[in-house]
């Protein structure tokens, strides 16, 4: 039993890891010294002893096992030579010693512990796999680096050529340009002033208070800047005219690839001019890359005659207030016209700004404007409504345009990453960390021979072109079902293939995705839309009220009074597809209203704050919009693919657009507003 | 006459376990037997030898001690364990059948063609 123990317990030494390493460890250190003291001792003929200590020396063992060998050879030389072998015949006896000691070698680590043969046998697969990974890597660096991009299609061309029908004298845009430089000198000027005077304020102690500037167009007229807006805007007043005029023409027409040009300031820079970008600036005028330079002019210009309109108001100028805002909407009109989203959204914007200026100054003033002035705006507003929808096709442009320029072509429509593809990424001003890994394109944390080394991999963890091409148009697709269908199906957008790659390509190293980079935020962008159609729809009832009230001296009991004559269409509701928006009067007052999420008339109570997620222009006019009720992520379709017209579980209450019930908002303080 | 490589490699192994199989022997003692008892055909040398019986050793067919010998140094005696007999065993009727082929299509002398 102790024996049995005994030899256990001997078994473990002999076979530790620890043992092992001590052993090999040894080796480093005079490895022959006890085998050459045995061959000292064992005085053997110079011919045998040669032979055996090269021998030895060439087995590369660990020591105690030189010494084992050393032992036993010794052992079997000595038994030759008293058995009168020759010694010279001897030596001979023990062959090459360099394959002696090779097939010894051999041998010996047969009978090393098991932990050694273990750590031997992960050595060598850890080379193999390091082989394997680095003949492929090779493989996929040949691949990456001899791809190159064709560029088969002009599609600025394309774009520019929605002009070629135009005359020069019939496109806005020099006008545009010219106005919109100079308004951004003179904000410039303004801004620097009232940084200096907010400074001095500042400095002596005062309340500090925004600039003007940051607050421009809602600046109050009690503000300490007001006046330098009032005299700047009145100053500005030829090139007001000369926009009034040009809002009027069919087309902006800026043609691809313009540029604006910056100066820097103390604190800011600002535009000073506009024009064609060079051909090596732009990637030889990628269409991602060019500037939309006309669009933010076009925004500013728009609040800028929203301002005149306030102050034409204020001098009983209506006419003028009127054209203001006929010529912010032929902007808008312009905008929408432009085959980009980004214009939609400008154009948009430009609209609902105008028609809420426009509602405001009604529900405070109400018969400010006269019939005639009502059924301009009308016809102007009808105008803008009725334009078609957005023009998805033309983005597909800008993305097919980056796929040619980034993408190798197999002239089968497929493709793979190349070096270019890196190169637009570079240039592309969008956040990275949302698309990809930023370590591969953050120059200050990655060195740029370890980014260099690793970028061909991604064509190994990328979408091919052809899987980027399906990924875009899968996501149009559904953006335009559900501008087709309605907002019940935004949550399709919400649960997109394109959110899922963008969750992909922030879990995986190296994974881009040109698709998840460009493509814009379309649920946002649709939910947008239908705000937009709502307010809008809601604005046209407001005139066609206020042109009833100018004609009749009182409100109608429904709005099916309004229609057909100055309402040819009573617009829908969208949440309650198939019936108009809902209207109220109380005497002089009315509200108009959308069921809202829930579906259900609650008769246009004012919603508690805290069920809405979203609220526009709060401090402004009652035209809200809580958050369509798929943020929550559930579905909202029934059996059967149809979609839910309302959620019983949505906020209670209803959308309220229009709200003349309230006090004028000049007469009630912002801060305090419940909603 | 010595036996090719390759056929060194099969019996070679074999031989060094039947001549252990009857005492434990050093690594001289096999060398010499190896080559009188088969009148030098399977002679083989010390580069040989050694690195075979280490081999035999690490698969646990034959275990090694050093032992005093009759002229007082110490020499490592190998001796067969269990499991080296019924290697052994094994290994002598494969042998034994292919004898038996061998002599069936007469190669071995004596046997019909």
């Amino acid at each position: 039993m102790s024996n049995s123990i005994t030899n256990a317990w001997g078994w473990s030494v002999t076979h530790s890891p620890l043992l092992a390493i001590w052993r090999a460890a040894r080796g480093f250190i005079r490895p022959n010294r006890e085998a050459f003291s045995l061959l000292d001792r064992a005085s053997l003929p110079e011919s045998i002893d040669e032979v055996i200590r090269r021998t030895i020396t060439r087995t590369k063992l660990w020591r105690d096992e030189r010494e084992q060998i050393a032992r036993e050879l010794i052992a079997h030389a000595q038994d030759a030579l008293d058995a009168g072998q020759d010694a010279s015949r001897v030596g001979e006896s023990f062959g090459d010693p360099k394959k002696v000691a090779k097939l010894l070698r051999r041998s010996m680590k047969r009978k090393r512990p098991l932990s050694w043969q273990l750590y031997r046998f992960s050595k060598r697969t850890a080379g193999v796999v390091f082989l394997v990974v680095l003949v492929s890597y090779i493989g996929v660096v040949v691949r990456f680096y001899v791809g190159s991009p064709q560029i088969q299609v002009d599609y600025g061309a394309i774009l520019d050529s929605r002009n070629d029908g135009y005359r020069e004298d019939q496109k806005s845009w020099s006008t545009i340009v010219e106005c919109g430089v100079e308004w951004s000198r003179i904000e410039h000027e303004l801004a620097e002033a009232q940084s200096a005077r907010a400074m001095g304020e500042f400095e002596r102690g005062e309340e500090p208070q925004d600039i003007g500037a940051a607050i421009f167009p809602f600046i109050a007229p009690d503000h300490r800047d007001y006046i330098d807006f009032e005299h700047a805007v009145r100053t500005f007043a030829p090139n007001l005219k000369k926009l009034r005029g040009a809002s009027d023409l069919p087309v902006i027409g800026l043609p691809v690839g313009y540029e604006s040009v910056r100066e820097q300031g103390d604190d800011r820079s600002y535009t000073t001019g506009i024009v064609p970008a060079g051909p090596d600036e732009y990637q030889d005028r990628s269409l991602i890359d060019i500037q939309l330079v006309h669009l933010g002019s076009m925004r500013r210009l728009s609040q800028v005659l929203m301002f005149d309109a306030r102050l034409a108001i204020r001098d009983e100028d209506t006419e003028l207030a009127c054209e203001n805002y006929i010529a912010a909407l032929g902007l808008a009109r312009q905008a929408r016209n432009e085959p980009y989203l980004i214009s939609d959204l400008v154009g948009i914007a430009i609209h609902k700004m105008v028609a809420l200026e426009i509602a405001k100054q009604l529900r405070d003033q109400p018969g400010l404007f006269d019939a005639d002035q009502l059924v301009r705006f009308a016809h102007t507003h009808a105008r803008l409504t009725s334009m078609p929808g957005v023009e998805l096709e033309y983005e597909r442009m800008f993305f097919e345009d980056t796929l040619q320029r980034t993408f190798s072509d197999n002239g089968r429509g497929n493709g793979r990453m190349t070096p270019e593809a890196f190169e637009h990424f570079g240039l592309m001003s969008a956040p990275f960390e949302d698309f990809g890994p930023a370590s591969m394109t953050d120059t200050a944390l990655v060195d740029p021979r370890v980014r260099a080394a690793a970028m061909p991999l991604s064509i190994v963890f990328s979408n091919t072109r052809a899987e980027e091409r399906a990924l875009y148009d899968s996501v149009l697709q559904e953006c335009q079902l559900v501008l087709d269908h309605g907002v019940q199906w935004i949550s399709v957008l919400r649960e997109s293939a394109l959110n899922a790659e963008k969750a992909r390509a922030q879990e995986t190293p190296m994974r881009f995705s040109f698709a998840a980079l460009l493509m814009p935020a379309m649920d946002r962008f649709v939910l947008n839309w239908f705000e937009y159609q709502h307010a809008m729809g809601s604005f046209s009832v407001m005139i066609a009220l206020e042109a009833y009230r100018d004609e009749h001296g009182h409100l109608p009991a429904s709005l099916e009074e309004l229609h057909p004559s100055s309402l040819p269409e009573i617009p829908q509701d969208l949440m309650d597809p198939g019936h108009a928006l809902k209207y109220r009067v109380d005497g002089d007052r009315y509200v108009i209203y959308s069921v809202g999420s829930d579906g259900d008339d609650d008769h246009a109570p004012r919603i508690p704050s805290d069920q809405y997620e979203r609220i526009r222009n709060a401090q402004r006019f009652e035209l809200r919009y809580p958050q369509a009720r798929s943020m929550t992520n559930e579905p909202i379709f029934e059996a059967g693919g149809h979609p839910k017209l309302a959620d019983p579980q949505g906020p209670d209450g209803d959308w309220i657009l229009i709200d003349t019930r309230l006090e004028p908002a000049n007469k009630q303080d912002p801060e305090s507003d419940p909603t | 006459m010595k036996l090719e490589k390759e056929l060194m490699r099969g019996a070679g192994p074999t031989a060094v376990l039947k001549l252990l199989s009857k005492r434990a022997m050093y690594g001289y003692e096999l060398v010499e037997a190896l080559s009188d008892r088969t009148d030098g055909v399977l002679a083989m040398g010390q580069s040989t030898l050694y690195p075979m019986l280490y081999n035999l050793e690490s698969k646990g067919l034959i275990e090694a001690d050093w032992r005093d010998g009759e002229n007082g140094r110490q020499r490592k005696y190998y001796a067969l364990t269990g499991k080296g007999k019924g290697k052994l065993k094994a290994d002598e009727q494969a042998w034994n059948k292919l004898a038996q082929a061998l002599g069936d299509i007469g190669v071995l002398k004596g046997a019909p063609a």
